[in-house]
Parts: structure tokens; sequence; C-alpha cells
């Protein structure tokens, strides 16, 4: 999976802020507020990874458990699902 | 036709009602226009989708305010729905979900400080970051689109703070969190999401923003009291 085109994410003051833009617009009109850690799972997403690579890669970068990382993750996936945010 | 200067920046208005040109009167300018307006017919279908119960002429007025908007996003200039008084040289902005209450409150302002105070704009100002002697400031700029009061004039003030307006029985201030001002912004700017760099331009004004002006919640009755509370939260209480 990897972030759909058109997706973007901006610093805003200490958040943050995932819009879809162009295209991606159509089908997703809101924003998603991230935290760091998120924000660079999303930008880590702008390639095709599985979880399991995500995860890793998450886990090089961050002083976390496997277990809770795993579950941030899933949180975070699902925020951008339902914003169609994944291809 | 007319040409006017929005928050410094030269603009032809190729407006087909008069009304356009009524508003702008106090914005002209004799310089040569960095940017034209005009609505095509493609603009026109547009506006009309937006299902505002109004004439063509007002249409046209929101709709300019909407295409200058999205261009001055470019030049790193911002519209904001808010209102801005200026007191003693300073700019404080009140913004709020229509209906709240920010004439009220920018009518109490005026009452309060008398000569002191004047209002810049009272709908739709524009925002730009200037460097000033003491550093960088965001300036709230009068615009000719300054609601149904007409409120406002062609000048420009360094915002002070800006108040998320609510109303309350009591008057008091309190902090809002970067996430809550983010949320309640998102629907007080104009933008269209079909432009990318548009879309970046806006958060990173918007960021801008939340770093050069303190902000606040501000519930607020329809008493004087509301404007002393909020004035002393932005200037720290007198002795």
């Amino acid at each position: 999976m990897k972030i759909k085109e058109g997706f973007i994410v901006r610093k805003v003051g200490s958040q943050y802020v995932v819009a879809a833009t162009g295209k991606a617009s159509r089908d997703y009109a809101g924003i998603i507020r991230l935290n760091e850690s998120s924000a660079y799972a999303f930008g880590l997403l702008k390639e095709d990874l599985t979880k399991e690579e995500l995860l890793s890669k998450m886990l090089a970068e961050y002083d976390v458990s496997q277990e809770v990382l795993s579950k941030d993750l899933d949180a975070f996936l699902d925020k951008l699902r339902e914003a169609n945010a994944l291809v | 036709m007319i040409r006017v200067l929005l928050a410094g920046v030269p603009v032809e208005i190729r407006n087909r009602y008069s009304l356009m040109e009524q508003i702008c009167i106090g914005y002209e300018t004799d310089l040569p226009p960095k940017f034209v307006f005009e609505m095509t017919d493609a603009d026109w279908a547009i506006a009309r989708s937006w299902n505002l119960d109004t004439t063509d002429d007002y249409l046209e007025m929101n709709y300019l305010c909407y295409q200058t908007a999205r261009i001055l996003l470019q030049k790193g200039i911002l519209f904001l729905h808010c209102s801005v008084i200026e007191v003693d040289g300073q700019g404080y902005a009140f913004t709020a979900q229509s209906g709240v209450g920010k004439s009220t409150q920018t009518r109490l302002w005026l009452e309060h400080f008398g000569n002191r105070a004047r209002i810049i704009n009272g709908d739709k100002p524009l925002l730009r970051l200037e460097d000033t002697p003491e550093g960088p400031r965001m300036f709230a700029y009068g615009t000719p689109w300054n609601g149904k009061e007409g409120m406002g004039c062609n000048a420009k003030t360094p915002l002070k703070a800006l108040f998320f307006l609510r109303r309350g029985d009591t008057p008091s201030v309190s902090p809002i969190s970067d996430a809550e001002a983010i949320d309640f912004l998102l629907h007080q700017f104009m933008f269209s999401t079909q432009n990318t760099q548009e879309m970046i331009q806006l958060f990173d004004l918007e960021n801008l923003l939340l770093e050069h002006v303190p902000k606040y919640y501000l519930y607020a009755n329809m008493t004087v009291d509301s404007v002393i509370c909020a004035y002393e939260a932005a200037n720290g209480t007198p002795e």
C-alpha cells in the first residue's frame, strides 16, 4: 500500500495536517491531523510498503515496543483508509 | 472595470455589475495590475452551483472574492473570515461561526475604546506576514469585502490576538490548542482543493498565523465586560 497521489501533509503549528488535493479531493473533502510519528509514517508510505515493512522502518526510528507501535499503526492506517488515502 | 490595491497587490477587476465597483471605493490604485479578475462563463456556472439564494450582483461580489483569495494565496496572502478592530495601533481579530456575535463584539469594542479604536474590516480582511523593526508580524489589511454592515477601511494593522468567539454567560478567556484552532479555521478560509500548490500555500500560511498571533477562546456575552476580559488577556491585567 501507498499514499494516493494528491494527498499532501504539512506541518501547521504543533500538528501535521493531511488533505486531499486535485483528483483525490473528489473522494475526500476533510483534513486528517497527525502527530509527528504518524506524519513520519505518512512520509514513508510515499513508497509502496506492506504493514510489516512499515512497522520495521518505524521501529528503526522510534524507541517503542513492537506491540504498541503495531496497534498505533493500525489506527493510523484505518484513518487513511477512511479518507480513501491509500492505494 | 476597476483597479484596486489589495494587501499591497495591485489587481484589475473586470466586473459586470456596479456593486463590485461600489464596494471598491477607497481601494483604487494607478499601479499596473499584477492580476486580472473576471468571471468567465465557467466561473458563472460554478458560482450558480453554490446555490446561494442571492442576486447576480452579490454572486459576482462573492465569487470575485473567492477568485481573489485563491490567487493571492500564491503571493503569501490569506483571506480569513473574521472581523478585525484596531485599538492604539494594535489589531484584534475575532472569528466565529455566523450568528455567534462578531459584529456585536466589534460594536462593543468601538463603544468602549471610543476614538482609540477603528474597524479595519468586519468580515474578510487579508492577512500577510511583514517585517517590522521588532521582527516579523502578521498584518491584517482592510478589503472591499467587509460584510453586511460595510464596516472597514483601507488600512492595515499588526495582529496582537486572534479570538475564537463563543457565547458565555460570564466573560472568560481560555487557551485554544493548535488542533482545535486548525479544525475551526478550515471553515474560515477560502480555497479550492483542486490545486495542490494552493493547498500547500494555505497550510503554510496557517502555520505562520499560528506561529505569529497568540490565540484564545473568548467566551463573551453582550456587555463591555467581554471587551475588558479579552483586551486584558492580550495585553496583561493593569496594576
